[in-house]
């Protein structure tokens, strides 16, 4: 009997082994993928951060002087500053933009195709072409907005909207509702809208709930958990995206106001050759991602709902 | 079940051999096969941020493989915004092609790494180039390395464009090629229109190439580049007073995002902008004209040119250097600067003049490439573009008023000095 129980033991366990290995069989190629293209390539940015390489060698070692001389430059904690608010406030207008106009499309009956291909339209034109042409748009002696201001009111009131320290960012934050991201989120949130069930909204109305109190009880509870998607995605895509936007729209001026460290990441490897000093900026880069989305995880405890 | 299972697996290990052998790109993008046997095609590879002239006649390449039966060159054309990166990591991975046409700002860390090679061996045998009629700039960047290690296409300048309509209605003396950055602002306030508060005519555009602050802050006395550092002090202080002057005065547009030209758009009486310009503007329909830009101190031009050189890498040095011997010979110099409207480097080959583009109603004072010539230095494009850039924005923030011209300067000085 216990002969028949050991074989029965040793076959299971077998099994099971067996089952584990198919499945890390099955899993290789995005393990493999991840450690050469994602790992790998992160703990190189943390060494190369500790040397002085440039594109044509790979320098010394040099401790922690390039994080020195980054701690120490005035211009670093500027577009440390500039890349946190620039991304916080991203995030919160990009949010909001996409949320409503994915309830509008939600409250939509007809034609809903044709609003969901006109709002998502602008999201598909390439982030570099889109900031050319709202360059020409806000442009102050030749731009189509100033133009139409002009004509309107009549009056010379022409802003140097992306060369002016307070205008550039609600102008750019206006630009960063027809990108790719926002559009991206809008279609996320909507199907998430359509997933919430109609029961609920059906339960709240008998009980007499408000629209605000419908909004409050079922809708934002049944989407958080898309909303916690979204919002980690925008913020990450605001930290390493918002280079697409910004390099070719304000080349981070006007006097560094947009100079996030994206922005500073590329001058310093691309333009000026610093490999090390620019690994230096990535991996700060890369530190507050971690932070944003860590942030944002514990934070989500306290208001996404999880139906299991 | 178990045949799907298999199935899977399968494909998942082919995905993973799938995933190295993308890897393995080695060798298919290695710079040109060497050839060389007799009989035998020989391919050089070249790479240009931008495509060779369509016309076959223009095309240096195609008549240099007429002229030599045997050769095929291959361009490879990288855009110009990723053009400087990707030949860094050609070179550093050793996968350049045989001849690369380099940017000053990289050319002195090819030099220092030994990645392109010295063609000094070659210069001394030629009968076709003779270094010392290269115009000044060309023999001071080659005397700072050393040797010749990259001989320059040609050369283009900053240059001031003046439309001699607007100058005749304001009844205002065409500019020279002595004028001073004085006779300059003067004009420049005669020529502006302003009606109900609203400016109709600018006498000036604002710098919209990069290039005009440094050749002004040049001729303002700075020495801009100088022992492989960018150098800037008082002249910068006094152009760019100069600058906000014309701005706050409304006599130039402010630095702004402005795509349009107010200066072929009839907007704007002068502009000062890169000599290429001269072949865009041919069509214009009003009269127009071309002249040094303004003297303060000194005359200053900074230079522009592709620098050919052969990387250290190549298996085809020889056939390689031929090409270039041929690029450079007169033959070659002519159709590169019909092709491209820019000037040789070799003096006697600029003088025949088969740069010079002319226009419907435009330009005339041709002379005014000899100024440039003479006073024309490979200044800041020899400095990191990232730090040069950079240096623009702390210049237009200072023009702008969002900070003092003092402190623009203190930065660009500070972040100069960690480049050296």
């Amino acid at each position: 009997m216990s002969t028949t129980k050991a074989i029965q033991t040793k076959q299971a366990r077998k099994r099971k082994i067996k089952n584990a290995l198919s499945a890390y069989a099955f899993l290789s190629p995005w393990i493999i993928g991840f450690l050469l293209f994602s790992a790998y390539p992160i703990v190189y940015v943390f060494t190369m951060s500790f040397t002085n390489a440039t594109m044509m060698n790979s320098g010394e070692f040099v401790q922690f002087d390039n994080y020195i001389k980054m701690f120490n430059d005035s211009g670093f904690w500027k577009s440390l500053w500039v890349t946190l608010v620039f991304s916080i406030f991203s995030v919160i207008i990009t949010i909001i933009w996409a949320f409503c106009l994915a309830m509008l499309l939600n409250a939509q009956k007809r034609f809903n195709g044709f609003f969901q291909f006109v709002y998502f339209l602008p999201a598909v034109v390439p982030s570099v072409a889109l900031a050319f042409s709202f360059q020409m748009i806000f442009a102050k002696d030749t731009g189509i907005f100033n133009y139409m201001i002009g004509s309107v009111t009549g009056s010379n009131f022409s802003p140097n909207w992306l060369y002016d320290e307070t205008l550039v960012y609600p102008t750019v934050f206006f630009i960063m509702l027809f990108t790719y991201s926002t559009g991206q989120m809008m279609l996320i949130f909507r199907s998430g809208l359509k997933e919430v069930p109609r029961e609920l909204y059906e339960a709240a109305s008998l009980d007499g709930a408000s629209a605000f109190q419908k909004f409050r009880n079922v809708t934002f509870p049944s989407i958080s958990p898309i909303l916690l998607f979204n919002t980690v995605m925008a913020s990450i895509g605001a930290l390493n995206g918002a280079f697409a936007i910004l390099f070719p729209l304000t080349e981070g001026g006007p006097n560094g106001a947009t100079n996030v460290l994206s922005l500073s990441l590329y001058r310093e490897v691309f333009l000026n050759n610093r490999i090390g000093y620019g690994c230096c900026l990535a991996v700060i880069l890369f530190l507050l991602a971690v932070v944003f989305a860590s942030v944002q995880f514990a934070m989500s405890k306290k208001w996404v709902y999880y139906e299991n | 079940m178990k045949i799907k299972k298999w199935a899977a697996l399968l494909l998942a290990c082919f995905m993973t051999i799938g995933t190295f052998s993308a890897c393995n790109n080695q060798g298919s993008q290695s710079g040109g096969e060497s050839g060389g046997g007799t009989g035998e095609e020989i391919k050089l590879t070249l790479t240009q941020w931008s495509p060779p002239s369509e016309d076959d006649e223009l095309n240096l390449y195609k008549q240099f493989e007429k002229a030599n039966p045997g050769y095929k060159i291959e361009v490879m054309v990288i855009a110009e915004d990723q053009y400087s990166s990707t030949l860094n990591r050609m070179i550093s991975t050793n996968t350049a092609p045989d001849i690369i046409t380099a940017w000053e700002c990289d050319i002195g860390s090819f030099v220092s790494n030994k990645k392109v090679i010295c063609l000094d061996d070659y210069l001394a045998k030629s009968e076709e180039i003779d270094p010392e009629e290269f115009i000044p700039a060309v023999k001071e960047l080659s005397s700072s390395f050393g040797g010749n290690y990259c001989l320059p296409w040609g050369y283009a300048s900053e240059i001031l464009f003046y439309n001699k309509d607007l100058f005749d209605a304001a009844e205002v003396e065409y500019p020279t090629n002595d004028w001073t950055m004085d006779d300059f602002v003067a004009a420049a306030e005669k020529l502006t229109i302003i009606e109900n508060g609203k400016v109709k005519q600018y006498g000036c555009d604002t710098l919209s190439f990069v290039g005009g602050y440094w050749s002004g802050i040049g001729a303002a006395g700075d020495p801009v580049y100088q022992d492989g550092k960018l150098t800037i002090g008082e002249g910068a202080k006094k152009f760019l007073t100069t600058q906000k002057y014309l701005v706050d005065n409304q006599f130039s547009p402010a630095p702004s995002t402005d795509g349009g030209d107010l200066f072929a758009s009839g907007m704007a009486a002068m502009t000062r902008t890169g000599s290429w310009f001269i072949g865009s503007y041919k069509e214009l329909e009003f009269n127009w004209d071309i002249a040094p830009q303004p003297k303060d101190v000194r005359f200053y031009n900074s230079l522009h040119t592709g620098l050919w050189c052969i990387p250290e890498t190549t298996k085809n040095k020889d056939a390689a250097w031929t090409a270039l011997e041929w690029f450079m010979s007169e033959e070659g110099q002519k159709i590169n600067s019909k092709g491209t409207s820019n000037p040789s480097v070799i003096q006697s080959i600029a003088d025949q003049g088969d740069w010079k583009v002319q226009g419907t109603n435009g330009p005339s004072n041709w002379d005014a490439f000899d100024v440039i010539s003479e006073s024309g230095s490979f200044g800041y494009v020899c400095a990191p573009a990232g730090l040069t850039g950079e240096a623009v924005k702390e210049f237009e923030a200072a023009i702008l008023g969002q900070k003092s011209i003092d402190d623009a300067i203190a930065t660009v000085q500070a972040k100069a000095e960690d480049f050296e």
